[in-house]
């Protein structure tokens, strides 16, 4: 009992002298709260995350480098491969380079033009998958020699949509649709898929798109 | 204004629990954000609720920065089977030296004696409020008062031993 008076009598001393006026930065905490700004204690859990996110950056951008740079050797070597291709053409049997395929949901499916490709014992066939956006890859279901080449260029190399003409550095061939009333393959032309045509350029073209394309048109380009 | 009327009191409450002005002051920004973000919900029911509602706020905030710093529960739960000490003497001095003597106490017994004595909560209260037992509560309180006693006879004041 008498510790609950004692009690008592602190509290009431301790309650009262906190009703005194004190000295603190009240208009400061005032303007913080109003500008519904974070405590002092939050500003380090701020600056800790700027840091994070300025060294993420760092790490995403010297990984982007690295990745451009792979890509450029990978692409200096798809250029000499195509210079390669271009010389060794007669040799392979395929007079034009150019190829007739398929688009579908899983890639482009893409055929030598038979004509062309009359002298080869096997049709060259290769199915070309995306996988990464506007990015190809090819995986063959033909092992002939022939096709080794063209799967090879077709390789690595972006398939841009127009009008990301300015993104272009370097055109390399361009997947255009095929006119129906030209075409030679009747059984071809009764599936539903539409038909396209493969067509690399012989001259690269630099900077710019060479042909005015549609918009269901695809060009195939070294993209910057 | 709320804050203008409540934000001196409510200081020197964080003060007392947080010892320390920066600390205070940004348990101030987060009880009074809190305090206006809640404010519709608050019912008034008499005189001087408006600031003990307040005052739950600050308390709260105020224990919510200790938790972070401060592991209440590290402290033993003693079985006290001798009495409370006397603070008598205590309560006899001038706030400002009660006030002094109380800061001076480690942050665990500091806790709970602020709790209990200055804000009148009961021992199972603390205990759900501290996340600690209510024998932990009682222990911290019982020692609590044995440093202020022994402060006290340091000092010269005549506790009859």
């Amino acid at each position: 009992m008498e510790h609950k008076s004692t009690d008592e009598t602190i509290r009431k001393k301790i309650q009262l002298l906190e009703r005194q006026p004190v000295k603190w930065k009240k208009e400061e905490v005032w303007e913080r709260i109003e500008h519904n700004h974070k405590p002092r204690s939050a500003w380090y859990y701020h600056v800790a995350a700027s840091l994070a996110l300025l060294l993420s950056a760092l790490f995403t951008y010297n990984n982007y480098k690295h990745y451009r740079h792979g890509m450029h050797l990978k692409i200096s070597s798809l250029q000499q491969r195509l210079g390669a291709f271009d010389t060794n053409k007669n040799q392979t049997g395929i007079n034009h380079i150019d190829s007739s395929c398929y688009l579908s949901d899983q890639g482009i499916s893409l055929n030598h033009n038979k004509q062309k490709l009359k002298r080869q014992s096997k049709k060259a066939s290769h199915k070309i998958m995306f996988d990464a956006p506007g990015v190809i890859a090819s995986s063959d279901d033909d092992t002939g020699a022939r096709s080794d080449t063209l799967t090879t260029v077709l390789q690595e190399v972006a398939i841009v949509q127009p009008p990301r003409q300015r993104e272009v550095k370097m055109v390399i061939g361009v997947i255009l649709p095929e006119d129906s009333a030209n075409r030679n393959d009747t059984r071809r032309a009764t599936k539903t898929s539409p038909r396209f045509k493969l067509k690399l350029l012989k001259e690269h073209h630099e900077g710019v798109t060479p042909l005015r394309l549609q918009d269901s048109e695809f060009i195939i380009a070294r993209i910057k | 204004m709320l804050y203008m009327r409540f934000s001196d009191v409510m200081f020197r409450t964080a003060l007392r629990y947080v010892r320390n002005n920066d600390d205070a002051e940004d348990i101030i920004i987060i009880a009074f954000s809190k305090v206006f973000k809640s404010i519709k919900s608050f019912n008034y029911s008499g005189k001087g609720c408006l600031e003990a509602w307040i005052r739950k706020i600050v308390v709260n905030e105020s224990l919510m920065f200790l938790r972070k710093r401060y592991n209440f529960s590290l402290t033993e739960s003693l079985d006290i089977s001798i009495p409370e000490p006397d603070l008598t003497e205590l309560g006899r001095l001038e706030a400002e030296d009660i006030l002094e003597m109380i800061n001076q106490l480690p942050t665990g017994y500091r806790t709970v004696f602020n709790l209990y004595v200055i804000e009148g909560y009961d021992h199972q209260e603390i205990s759900m409020m501290l996340n600690i037992s209510e024998g932990t509560s009682r222990s911290q309180l019982f020692k609590a008062k044995a440093i202020l006693k022994k402060v006290l006879i340091k000092e010269g004041y005549n506790y009859g031993t």
